[in-house]
């Protein structure tokens, strides 16, 4: 038997179980409109401003960051699984397997150290309290 | 460890039979050709969803209150049902009946598709953990990368959440969750990686039959060789950043009542609350399933065999207790701490375990 089919079933069931439940809630829940009550929440007060705005760019600095070392771990899993079986085979030395992956994980290990040294990983802090107090406005 | 004597285990084990297949043969399903397949498929994949579920339906209306009174010297809810039990019924009818508030400015289809989205992933990747007693639903090769790939989509989840909710305290909650998971999602994955080192395998069911070896043997007493024992560093880590994914404290910033109401939850209700919670109960399962699968031996145990699912069980919910207990005593982090906590240390000590148990396991091996 294939087994994504089996993954694929439970796929459906984590789409039904959902579902499902929205089904009785609706059938259950009562419904009363009134304009106010969907006002977007901010506390009690009445909202200022929209919400589609600019925010801290520190977001899509480790985004980045993150897609190199996300598509680093894809490409060392195949390596994973393949080190110790070739080693035991006996036909490869220790340098030769390790050393590949070594040298792999030092150049994005400089990368991070050069992301490090750049602030990307620090949290950005706002210009008030990165810039010294003369330079204030 | 003995390395140098390491045999590979056969793929399956003759009594190892995956879930649909036995569904198959108990009802004469199997004689049906692809239909009874997938019927048979459909049916086990629902024993394993309402499974988690029914855990989840203990865990969210009453366990977890049940623990951090405990935690805090209260006694929570003790009237309806032997210790309360019944409250799990009750809140069930009670959040289901509740009036569906939308807000005036949501956007609508990715509104109305989180929820599904948050709940629906969080229930794949129990498909290919091995629970023990036959409750097994798929164990394909690449088994614990499908689990790191599938618990990921959560966070696509939870940014349509907290954007679509047009609401600041939904908006700032759904980025932060994304940048908590992203930044803890290498240090998790690296981590497991060092287990794949020494497993040789990325199929689940294979990596815990590989724990089942003897590590030691003290007096008559064997200790199994779960990777927790074997690399109890690389167990510390992944737990950390186990908590950090999942957004538990000390790392629930997404969250962080105190700062911003409920993060990118906060204009969800009824129904959608209900299934955004249960979401996040069915990820901290998760990750306690990944825990117990590749570093606590699966459903290995004490007794025979057949109480496989009991002692996994009995794993997840130590994790779900762990994760219950850090609430009640851990402060959280702040956000650029946690940033840096991920980027600066966690990302540099997961790689560090992995250099060294190469080497280690290089040195051993060759």
């Amino acid at each position: 038997m294939n087994e994504w089919i089996a993954i694929g079933a439970l796929a459906l069931v984590g789409l039904l179980i959902p579902l499902g439940m929205m089904a009785v809630s609706y059938l259950l829940r009562p419904s009363v409109p009134e304009t106010s009550k969907r006002a977007t929440y901010e506390s009690g007060e009445i909202p200022t401003g929209g919400t589609r705005i600019r925010f801290n760019i520190q977001y899509y600095m480790v985004a980045l960051l993150f897609l190199v070392f996300d598509i680093e771990t894809v490409l060392l899993f195949p390596w994973a699984v393949i080190y110790r079986p070739a080693l035991e085979s006996g036909e490869v030395t220790l340098l030769e397997v390790l050393g590949p992956m070594l040298v792999f994980v030092a150049i994005l290990l400089v990368g991070l150290a050069w992301a490090w040294r750049n602030g990307a990983v620090q949290w950005a802090t706002s210009p008030r309290q990165v810039e010294p107090e003369a330079d204030r406005p | 460890m003995s390395g140098a004597s390491f045999v590979p285990v056969p793929l399956q084990q003759d009594d190892t039979v995956l879930l649909p297949e036995r569904i198959a043969d108990l009802t004469g399903l199997g004689g049906l050709g692809t239909a009874g397949e997938l019927v048979a498929a459909f049916i086990a994949a629902f024993i394993v969803g309402n499974l988690m579920l029914a855990m989840t339906g203990v865990a969210g209306p009453w366990a977890k209150r049940k623990i951090t009174a405990a935690f805090t010297d209260r006694i929570a809810v003790n009237r309806i049902g032997p210790f309360g039990l019944l409250i799990i019924v009750a809140d069930a009818v009670r959040l289901l009946s509740k009036e569906l508030i939308i807000p005036e400015n949501v956007d609508r289809p990715a509104y109305d598709l989180a929820p599904i989205v948050v709940a629906g992933s969080a229930m794949l990747g129990f498909a290919v953990i091995p629970m023990g007693s036959g409750v097994h639903l798929a164990d394909p090769e690449v088994g614990l990368a499908y689990v790191f790939a599938v618990s990921g989509i959560a966070s696509i989840g939870l940014v349509m959440a907290g954007y679509s909710s047009s609401n600041k305290y939904s908006l700032i909650g759904g980025l932060r969750a994304v940048a908590q998971n992203i930044a803890y999602e290498i240090p998790l994955v690296v981590t497991g990686m060092s287990v794949v080192i020494f497993a040789g395998t990325l199929q689940l069911g294979e990596i815990v039959a590989v724990q089942a070896e003897p590590l030691i043997s003290l007096g008559g007493f064997t200790i199994p060789q779960w990777y927790a024992f074997v690399n109890p560093f690389a167990f510390v880590l992944f737990m950390v950043a186990n908590f950090a994914e999942i957004g538990r404290n000390p790392f629930d910033t997404p969250e962080a009542p105190t700062e911003i109401v409920a993060g990118y939850q906060t204009e969800y209700s009824s129904v959608y609350f209900v299934l955004i919670y249960l979401g996040e109960f069915l990820h901290i399962f998760l990750g306690g399933a990944i825990i117990a699968t590749i570093f606590l031996g699966g459903p290995a145990g004490p007794g025979p065999a057949e109480l496989g699912i009991v002692w996994f069980l009995v794993k997840i919910w130590a994790v779900f207790l762990l994760t219950q207990w850090l609430r009640s005593a851990l402060p959280r982090v702040r956000i650029d701490q946690l940033i840096e906590i991920g980027w600066k240390g966690m990302l540099v000590l997961s790689f560090a375990n992995l250099v060294l148990t190469a080497l280690i396991v290089g040195m051993i091996a060759s």
